[in-house]
C-alpha cells in the first residue's frame, strides 16, 4: 500500500481520539542539538483547524488499525469490516520529521490497536519514540496513547521518551466497561495509571532537586525525566447510559487520585458499521462542551460535584421506576435532581441560578474566590477587578472596561452606584434573561 | 507643540528618557516616525537643550517589558500613547498599570495582547517549503522560476554557512535542504520571533519572508533583510501528504457550521 493511502487510514482511524494537546511540557529547543524541534512549558500551538472546529497540533495517527479487540464502541474492533493498514517505524519518523519541518505540527500523537500482544504492539511504539529522540535528536513533542496491559518495563521506557503518556478509561463505568469493552480490564487501566503516577511523580521530584542543588552536586546524577507533560485519559460520553454526575464523579477521582492533566470527554459519534448494542445518533456535543465546562468549574473555580450537579432527591418508587426506564433520554430541561447538566446554559450560571440568594456580590469588597463564582467573571476578570478596585472603587460599568461582558454579569453584582439589573434576580424567569442574550448561538451546533 | 522623529524602540526609548528629564508635557509633543534622516524641527533642538530638571526618571520593569511588546503594534499612535503612560507613571501615578479601566492602560493592553496574538499566528501558521529537493553548495538552485520571483537572490548565499568552502567537503555534504516560508503578520513582529524560531529549526536552513522584513538562518546565524513582494507559488511534494492527512483526522459526525 502507498504511503499516502496509509496515511488516509491510520489518520480516518485516529480521529475519535479527542486529546490533540500539545501543552504543559518542559521548555526544551535544539539550539545545541543535532536536529530539531522545541517546546514550552506553557500553552501548545494549534497549527491549523479541522472543519469540526477542533485544533490540530500533532500528527495523531495509528501505527495500525488492526486490532484483536472487539470493543464495540471502536471502529478498529477486531470484528469491524473496515480498510486495514500499518506504518514501518521508519514511515511514522520519517512523516513526523518531515511535517515538523514545515511546521505543520508540533509533533506526534501516536497510538496502536493491539496486534499480536499488547507488549509488542507497545515496544513497537517505544522504538518509534526513541528513534526520533535518540538517532533524530527530535526534541518536539511526543504523545503516546499506551497499551493499559502492557509491561511495566515498557511502561517505563515509554516515559523517556514521551512527553505525555495516556491511558483510556473509556467509559464511567466499570460495568460498561465489561459490556462493550470485553477484553479491557479496568483493574488494569487503574493499576497502569497508578504506575505512570508514581514515575511522572518521581521525575518531578528529581527535576526539583536538580533545580535546587548546587551546580558540583548536578553533575553526579542526572535528571530523571519521564512523561514531563503528566498523562491524561479519555471518557466516551452517550455509548452508555451513565449521568453527568457520575462522570464529573470518575474525573475528579482521576484528577485527585492520578494526577491527571486532563480528562478529555468524547461524544460518542456513530461509526460506520456500528455494533447493535449501540445508540446510532448523532454526536452529544452540547453534553460534551458542557462536561468540559463542569470539569474546569471542578478544578480551576473550586467548586464540588455537588454543587454543578445536585445530589437528586429521594424519589417517591413509582418514581423511580420511572427514572430507570428513562435513563437513556436524557433531555435538556431534566436536570434537575437527574444528574445532568443543564443544556441550554453553561453550568455555573446554572448553579448561580439555583443559588441566587447569595447574590448580589460586592464587586469592590468579595474576595477573590467569590468573584470567580460569578458567571461572567473568570480567573483573569476576577484579578482585573481586583487590581482596578485597589486604585478607586469600581463603578458598574467599569466591568464592561475590564473586557467583561456587562450584561451577563450585571444582574448579580453589586458596586459603588445603583444596579437596576439586580432586579432580574428577582424574577422566576431568570434562566430566560440569559437564554434572551444568546438568541441564535445554540441553534448551530 | 513640537515634533519628536524616531526610529525604532530603542531610539523611542532613549529620547522620551531625555523628555521626561526635562519634564515635557506630553501634549506638547508630537510623535513621528522618521522616513528620512531628518532631525528634529528648531523647537525640538531647543527643547533638548533644555535644563535637565531630573537626573533619574523611574517606571517600572513591568511597564517596559509591556511597551517594548507594545512597539511591534502596527500604529504609530502607539508611541504618544506610550509617552503619556511613562509620564503618568513617572510624575502623577505609580500604580497607574493597575488601572485596568484607564482607557490608555486599556489601550496599551490592547495592543499587547494583539501583538501576542499575532505573535502566536506567526508560530502556528508559517509554512516552510523545501526547495528543490536539496541543494549543492555553490549552486544558486534559487535560479529556478520560484527563486526569481522572490526577488531576492541573496536567500541562497544567506542560508549557507559562510566559510564553508566547497572544496572542504565530501559531496554528500554539500547537499544541504533549504526552507523558504512567506507570512504576512499583521504586526512589526519577525525579528521578536528570531529566537522561537531559530531555536526550534536550529538545524535547518531557512529564510522567512515578509512584505516588511525577512528572517534567514544558515544553522549558525541569524540575519535580517529588506521586506519583499510575495514569490510565486513554490510546490513542496509533502503537501500532497499533509492535504490527505488534514482530511482524515477530522470527523464529519462532528462538523460545526460555525467554526467553518
Amino acid at each position: 500500500m502507498e504511503l499516502q493511502q496509509k496515511l488516509a487510514v491510520l489518520a480516518d482511524a485516529a480521529k475519535y481520539d479527542a486529546s490533540c494537546a500539545s501543552s504543559g511540557s518542559i521548555k526544551r529547543n535544539s539550539k545545541n542539538g543535532s536536529g530539531i524541534g522545541s517546546t514550552d512549558q506553557g500553552m501548545g500551538i494549534c497549527h491549523s483547524y479541522a472543519p469540526d472546529g477542533r485544533c490540530i497540533s500533532l500528527l495523531k495517527i495509528l501505527l495500525t488499525n488492526f486490532c484483536i479487540y472487539d470493543c464495540s464502541y471502536c471502529i478498529n474492533r477486531a470484528s469491524s469490516q473496515i480498510e486495514r493498514a500499518r506504518f514501518t517505524e521508519d514511515e511514522v519518523v520519517n512523516l513526523t520529521l518531515d511535517f515538523y519541518k514545515r511546521n505543520y505540527i508540533e509533533g506526534l500523537f501516536l497510538s496502536s490497536g493491539i496486534i499480536q500482544s499488547s507488549d509488542y504492539t507497545m515496544e513497537q511504539m517505544v522504538n518509534i519514540a526513541r528513534t526520533l529522540r535518540k538517532k533524530h535528536d527530535f526534541r518536539g513533542y511526543i504523545h503516546l496513547k499506551t497499551i493499559p496491559d502492557a509491561s511495566p518495563e515498557l511502561l517505563r521506557l515509554a516515559g523517556l521518551y514521551a512527553d505525555r503518556l495516556s491511558i483510556n478509561i473509556e467509559l464511567p463505568s466499570k460495568k460498561s466497561l465489561k459490556n462493550l469493552a470485553p477484553e479491557k480490564n479496568s483493574v488494569t487501566i487503574n493499576q497502569s495509571m497508578g504506575f505512570l503516577k508514581e514515575n511522572i511523580n518521581e521525575s518531578k521530584e528529581s527535576r526539583k532537586k536538580h533545580a535546587t542543588i548546587s551546580n558540583v552536586n548536578r553533575t553526579q546524577k542526572s535528571k530523571f525525566i519521564y512523561s514531563p507533560a503528566g498523562q491524561s485519559t479519555q471518557m466516551i460520553v452517550g455509548a452508555d447510559s451513565s449521568n453527568d454526575a457520575k462522570i464529573l464523579t470518575l474525573s475528579n477521582k482521576l484528577y485527585n487520585g492520578y494526577q491527571m492533566r486532563r480528562v478529555y470527554y468524547s461524544a460518542f459519534s456513530p461509526i460506520p458499521d456500528a455494533s447493535l448494542n449501540l445508540p446510532a445518533k448523532s454526536p452529544p456535543l452540547i453534553r460534551e462542551h458542557r462536561l468540559y465546562q463542569a470539569d474546569w468549574l471542578l478544578r480551576f473555580y473550586g467548586f464540588n460535584v455537588n454543587e454543578i450537579t445536585p445530589i437528586p432527591k429521594r424519589l417517591a418508587p413509582d418514581m423511580r421506576h420511572h427514572n430507570d426506564v428513562n435513563q437513556n433520554i436524557a433531555t435538556p430541561d431534566s436536570h434537575s435532581g437527574n444528574g445532568m447538566l443543564d443544556l441550554d446554559i453553561d453550568p455555573k450560571l446554572s448553579w448561580a441560578i439555583r443559588n441566587r440568594d447569595i447574590f448580589p456580590v460586592n464587586i469592590n469588597t468579595a474576595s477573590l474566590e467569590r468573584l470567580m463564582r460569578v458567571p461572567g467573571i473568570g480567573a483573569i476578570g476576577a484579578s482585573k477587578i481586583i487590581k482596578s478596585r485597589r486604585i478607586r472603587p469600581l463603578r458598574v460599568h467599569d466591568i464592561s472596561r475590564c473586557n467583561l461582558s456587562l450584561k451577563k454579569i450585571a444582574p448579580f453584582i453589586e458596586a459603588l452606584d445603583a444596579n437596576p439589573a439586580n432586579k432580574y434576580l428577582e424574577q422566576a424567569n431568570l434562566k430566560q434573561y440569559f437564554l434572551n442574550l444568546q438568541p441564535t448561538q445554540m441553534a448551530l451546533f | 507643540m513640537f515634533t519628536v522623529q524616531i526610529r525604532d524602540f530603542e531610539h523611542w526609548r532613549t529620547t522620551a528618557r531625555e523628555l521626561l528629564q526635562r519634564d515635557t508635557c506630553p501634549s506638547l509633543i508630537q510623535w513621528e516616525v522618521e522616513h528620512q534622516q531628518g532631525l528634529f524641527g528648531d523647537m525640538a533642538e531647543s527643547h533638548f537643550a533644555a535644563d535637565v530638571v531630573y537626573q533619574q526618571v523611574y517606571v517600572s520593569a513591568q511597564f517596559l517589558s509591556l511597551i517594548e511588546q507594545a512597539a511591534c503594534y502596527r500604529d504609530d499612535a502607539k508611541w504618544s500613547v506610550f509617552y503619556r503612560l511613562a509620564y503618568r507613571i513617572a510624575f502623577q501615578e505609580k500604580e497607574l498599570l493597575n488601572d485596568m479601566t484607564d482607557p490608555d492602560v486599556a489601550r496599551l493592553y490592547t495592543m499587547c495582547k494583539r501583538v501576542s496574538r499575532d505573535k502566536h499566528k506567526m508560530k502556528a501558521f508559517v509554512r516552510f517549503k523545501k526547495m528543490g529537493d536539496g541543494s549543492r553548495h555553490g549552486e544558486n538552485h534559487l535560479s529556478d522560476d520560484a527563486a526569481v520571483s522572490i526577488g531576492n537572490q541573496c536567500v541562497a548565499e544567506h542560508l549557507v554557512p559562510e566559510g564553508l568552502a566547497p572544496e572542504s567537503l565530501a559531496p554528500e555534504d554539500l547537499i544541504i535542504e533549504q526552507y523558504v516560508a512567506w507570512f504576512e503578520p499583521t504586526h512589526l513582529i519577525v525579528e521578536s520571533l528570531a529566537t522561537f524560531f531559530t531555536q526550534r529549526f536550529s538545524n535547518m536552513h531557512f529564510a522567512i519572508l515578509t512584505p516588511d522584513c525577512c528572517m534567514y538562518w544558515n544553522t549558525k546565524e541569524v540575519c535580517f533583510g529588506e521586506g519583499v513582494q510575495k514569490p510565486d507559488k513554490v510546490h513542496d511534494k509533502l503537501e500532497e501528504l499533509w492535504c490527505e492527512y488534514y482530511a482524515n483526522i477530522f470527523n464529519p459526525a462532528r462538523v460545526k457550521l460555525k467554526a467553518m
